[in-house]
């Protein structure tokens, strides 16, 4: 849902400080009416990485001079941190993780970051109550070696790691016989993770694994709820889903790319930023009570080892193959896994059906849908954790049609 | 403003912030100038604040020109009170 008051306000200051949007945005952007909005904001441009980085200095309010950002650069060149502070003026330059290409530098006032870190922490405690020095940030850069233990000995009550991490602590307690002490929350940030990934770290750790969804650029765009499922953050942020010719996407189970305006940055606005990560509606109201827009992460940007393929578009065909053509559907998610140039792990979650039937299938459609036979498949069942999967989907969607 | 409220506000403080020294904080005390706070500090500070005396900070008083300086953190802190304090009359009514 969008918040009028708030689009109004950015939109307004956008214009008047920031040269990309000044021709874009009507002058008197601060005074149209709701209606009005309705119709003039899904006209505006959505940027993404590339069109920043071509472009930079046109994404930043005038005040953010060049020199401003060399010296934060400098700064993260001789301090080797992730941010920069300018003295005194308590503005922030964050580096984007450069995942898809060169870093860019984001720009947020101490306030901007307030509100946003503020917003985080509220949903943290939606799911028990956590302190900011309660946590422990795993996914630091500057730590290169975290020792499991250490996070025994100093009995931190939440842990902020990603999958690739989590998975290299959890394979150390196995080895060492250890349990972590006093730990309520892990929170995936960052990476991938399936709900039936979730479940199983909550099993082996004895906590809650809770899933947090955001960008360096625009911080929380969405927190899992106590059921596992995605809510959009909508006090901070109005996301979309775009589809390949930014047309606004409102239906349930169709893919399209998560396009997030910050409500909240005025320095270095985000508005209809495309993030690149893929992911669609999940039909009805969550279980958990949140009328709040449930999505479903779709990990869209592992390709296929030895090609230029993303794993997902593939699988995906794959799986549509299986359910609307085939009829084999009895089964809650698959996930991939590439073990090798030519080999991939099928894990099956909830197969209530012929197993047979399924692989066959599953290697039937795979031979179409890649028009090669040269792939071996090993199937396994109800494995508990499958990390870096490069295709996960559940069976569950009320309309399959919507994923070709 | 009443004795214990400000202690309570400058207990939490003191749990954010290991360096502060109850005693010394004043009306003058600036937690971002004086104890060198970050951001996550006082969110810390924040959340604190508001699991202790049931309330929410809005998101327009979430700025550190109005966090930071003690006397406009404490006085804002009075201003929520009064609220939660209005609002549970209201209710009454």
């Amino acid at each position: 849902m969008i918040r009028y008051d708030k689009v109004r306000k950015l939109l307004k200051d956008a214009r008047d400080e920031v040269p990309f949007y000044t021709n874009m945005i009507p002058e008197q952007i601060d005074k149209v009416s709701d209606k009005e909005i309705d119709h003039i904001f899904p006209q505006i441009h959505p940027t993404d990485k590339n069109l920043i980085r071509k472009d930079y200095s046109r994404f930043v309010c005038n005040q953010i001079c060049d020199e401003m950002v060399k010296r934060a650069e400098y700064e993260r060149h001789i301090g080797r941190t992730e941010y920069a502070r300018i003295d005194g003026s308590h503005i922030y330059f964050e580096y984007t993780s450069g995942s898809s290409g060169t870093p860019f530098i984001t720009v947020k006032t101490m306030n901007e970051r307030l509100v946003l870190a503020k917003a985080l922490w509220k949903e943290r405690n939606k799911l028990i109550c956590i302190k900011p020095n309660e946590a422990f940030n795993c996914n630091d850069s500057s730590l290169h070696s975290i020792e499991a233990d250490d996070l025994v000995r100093n009995g931190y009550k939440m842990w902020m790691v990603n999958v690739n991490r989590l998975e290299k602590f959890k394979k150390y307690f196995m080895m060492n016989n250890l349990s972590p002490v006093g730990l309520s929350l892990i929170e995936n940030a960052g990476s991938f993770i399936t709900i039936e990934e979730q479940l199983a770290y909550e099993k082996f750790f004895n906590c809650i694994v809770s899933n947090y969804y955001g960008c360096t650029e625009t911080w929380g765009i969405a927190y899992s709820c106590g059921n596992k499922e995605l809510h959009l953050m909508e006090d901070t942020a109005h996301i979309e889903l775009l589809d390949e010719n930014d047309k606004i996407i409102s239906e349930c189970g169709r893919v399209g790319t998560v396009t997030v305006t910050s409500y909240v940055q005025s320095l270095m606005p985000f508005i209809r930023y495309k993030t690149g990560d893929l992911a669609y509606y999940i039909p009805g109201k969550c279980q958990c009570g949140n009328p709040v827009k449930v999505i479903r992460l779709v990990p869209n940007r592992n390709m296929i080892k030895g090609t230029n393929m993303y794993g997902n578009n593939y699988f995906r065909n794959i799986l549509l193959k299986l359910i609307t053509e085939y009829k084999i559907n009895k089964f809650k998610n698959i996930s991939v896994v590439q073990t090798g140039l030519l080999d991939f792990d099928v894990n099956v979650i909830g197969n209530f059906g012929s197993k047979s039937v399924l692989e066959s299938g599953f290697v039937k459609a795979a031979k179409l849908v890649f028009e090669r036979d040269d792939y071996e498949f090993v199937f396994h069942y109800d494995e508990p954790v499958v990390t870096k999967s490069i295709f996960s989907l559940s069976a569950d969607l009320c309309n399959m049609e919507h994923l070709i | 403003m009443c004795h214990d409220f400000e202690e309570r506000i400058k207990r939490i403080i003191k749990g954010c912030l290991d360096e502060v020294d109850i005693e010394k904080i004043n009306e003058e005390t600036n937690l971002v100038d004086d104890y060198n706070a970050t951001s996550i500090d006082i969110v810390q500070i924040i959340v604190d604040l508001e699991n202790e005396f049931g309330i929410e900070f809005p998101e327009e008083y979430l700025l550190i020109e109005k966090i930071a300086p003690y006397k406009v953190l404490a006085s804002i802190m009075e201003e929520l009170l009064l609220g939660v304090v209005r609002e549970a009359k209201d209710d009454q009514i």
